[in-house]
């Protein structure tokens, strides 16, 4: 169980399950157990962007003119956003990378998280352009209680996952008896964290961050910090990708089609993860509490953010079987839909397609009549 | 011949070729939720009582629980029956848009620009 970067046996890779199976040796994509991830890989690629593509010249002028609590909403909406994507560009590879059995599976994780770092590197761009002094606005997020409570939920359960897998890749299966206290590492308790992980992570990139894009929309909708909503959007455009990798994973995971082990922990742990979103949709309406306490922004206050919060948690609640937390109702922020819609979005004029598929573009086929006008 | 679209304890339209489900479904005013109108989101999820559909493009990225389809790349095969999860009537427009104003600024758009209509809609 140490982990090796070159698995040296001679083995099919295609046998193994996702996560916890062997090491993955030899970085091959002709053959597939799960041909999804390396669909995701293409269609992620096919997305790149970079948030400097993007002009936010307005935008300074725009928050300058905000009255003071429209700019405690946007700023705090932002804070979040940049923990979010803080964790969200490390954690995937520093938990999932080590237990994952798959080539393509490994390199998803390695293309989504890489992505995620894009997603932080435009906060520093949009946060650059809005003050002068970037730094006592990053160092809040580290400071201000509203936000450190939040990254406790966000992260503890990627935590405790990363300390199980390295105290079972260091030790082993079994008691052991460190300097401080004793251990007992377990397999099936490993794979009951990396569910229970997944699924807050679902919980993050689908209710958490939908909540912070409704903010941003929120402004946008009134033609005021437009630079900052296009960037939003490609960010919303790489999350409905993500949300998706892992709504497949669990759902691979329930269906035992993967790993049989791993449809019973599905089922034993239903209520306690049932209760994940529960408690992060809690968590969300306190979050709105925070955001409006000063006062509610044209087109967004405290109870629509509450009742987006309920309507985006049963949609992915439904999305991955769970009975819905809250009575299903219809989407009270209708304009949403064509926010989060990225068709539109132009970054730079030679990458008006960045949405469409790269692949394939090149016909590498060469018949006889390709030469006909060839003369020597 | 066009199929006929059902919704479950609500009325019928025909479908015209070549149209999505889910802009079949936009063109009655039903509303409908998307994200990337591509397969890979997930958001436009439904539930099928009845009938077949055919995905236009590249197999959907986004998973598709048992019994749902997604409106946004399929089109239908047969007549359908529909669920919506929220039954509704057709939406007016102005009023959902209107549901997302908070009392302040609600009190300001209505002196604005309001019809003896969205008034109702409003207060009500
Ligand atoms: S709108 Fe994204 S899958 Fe249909
Ligand atoms: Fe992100
Ligand atoms: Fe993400």
């Amino acid at each position: 169980m140490t982990y090796t970067t070159f698995n040296r046996n001679l083995f099919d890779g295609t046998a193994e399950p996702m996560f916890f199976g062997q090491n993955v040796n030899v970085a091959r994509y002709d053959v597939q157990k799960h041909a999804i991830f390396e669909h995701l890989i293409q269609k992620q690629l096919s997305f790149f962007w970079r948030p400097e593509e993007v002009d936010l010249s307005c935008d300074r002028s725009d928050f300058r003119n905000l009255p003071e609590h429209e700019q405690h909403i946007f700023l705090s909406n932002l804070k979040y956003q940049t923990l979010l994507d803080s964790v969200q560009g490390r954690s995937p590879n520093m938990a999932l990378l080590p237990i994952a059995s798959l080539a393509e599976l490994e390199t998803w994780i390695e293309t989504w998280s890489f992505s995620e770092t894009i997603h932080s590197r435009s906060y520093t761009h949009i946060m650059r352009n809005l003050v002068d002094e970037p730094t006592s606005v990053f160092d809040d997020i580290v400071n201000n209680e509203a936000i450190v409570s939040r990254a406790a939920a966000v992260t503890c359960h990627y935590d405790e996952l990363i300390t199980g897998i390295q105290l079972y890749q260091t030790l082993g299966e079994g008691r052991h008896q460190l300097p401080d206290k004793t251990v007992t590492v377990s397999l099936r308790d490993l794979k009951k964290k990396l569910y229970l992980t997944l699924v807050s992570v679902n919980v993050l990139e689908a209710i958490r961050f939908y909540v912070s894009f409704a903010c941003s929309f929120a402004f946008a909708e009134r033609a005021t910090m437009e630079g900052n909503a296009k960037i939003i959007k490609l960010i919303a455009r790489d999350e409905a990708l993500h949300l998706t990798g892992t709504q497949h994973m669990l759902q691979l995971m329930a269906s035992g089609r993967d790993d049989p082990e791993m449809a019973e922990i599905a089922r034993e742990l239903k209520e306690e993860a049932r209760q994940i979103f529960v408690e992060a949709a809690r968590q969300e309406k306190e979050w709105a509490a925070y955001l409006f306490r000063d006062g509610s922004m044209i087109g967004l206050n405290r109870e629509i953010l509450e009742q987006y919060v309920e309507y985006i948690t049963c949609q992915r609640m439904i999305a991955v079987n769970f009975e819905p937390a809250f009575e299903v109702k219809q989407n009270p922020l209708p304009w949403m839909n064509s926010w989060l819609n990225s068709d539109h979005v132009q970054v730079a004029p030679q990458e008006v397609e960045v949405s469409s598929y790269l692949v394939g573009q090149v016909d590498s086929d060469v018949h006889h009549d390709d030469f006909r006008e060839f003369t020597l | 011949m066009a199929h006929i679209v059902k919704i479950q304890d609500g009325y019928s339209f025909y479908v015209r070729e070549g149209e999505t489900l889910l802009e079949v479904l936009e063109a009655q005013n039903i509303q409908t939720e998307y994200q990337c109108r591509q397969g890979y989101c997930g958001s436009c999820q439904l539930q099928l009582v009845e009938g077949q559909v055919e995905y236009n493009r590249e197999p959907p990225l986004a998973f598709i629980p048992d019994g749902r389809v997604l409106p946004c790349c399929c089109e239908p095969r047969s007549d359908l029956v529909l669920a919506l999860a929220v039954p509704v009537p057709p939406r007016s427009d102005g009023g959902a848009q209107r549901r997302t104003l908070d009392e302040k600024s609600r009190a300001q758009q209505d002196t604005l620009h309001s019809t003896p209509a969205e008034m109702a809609e409003t207060t009500r």
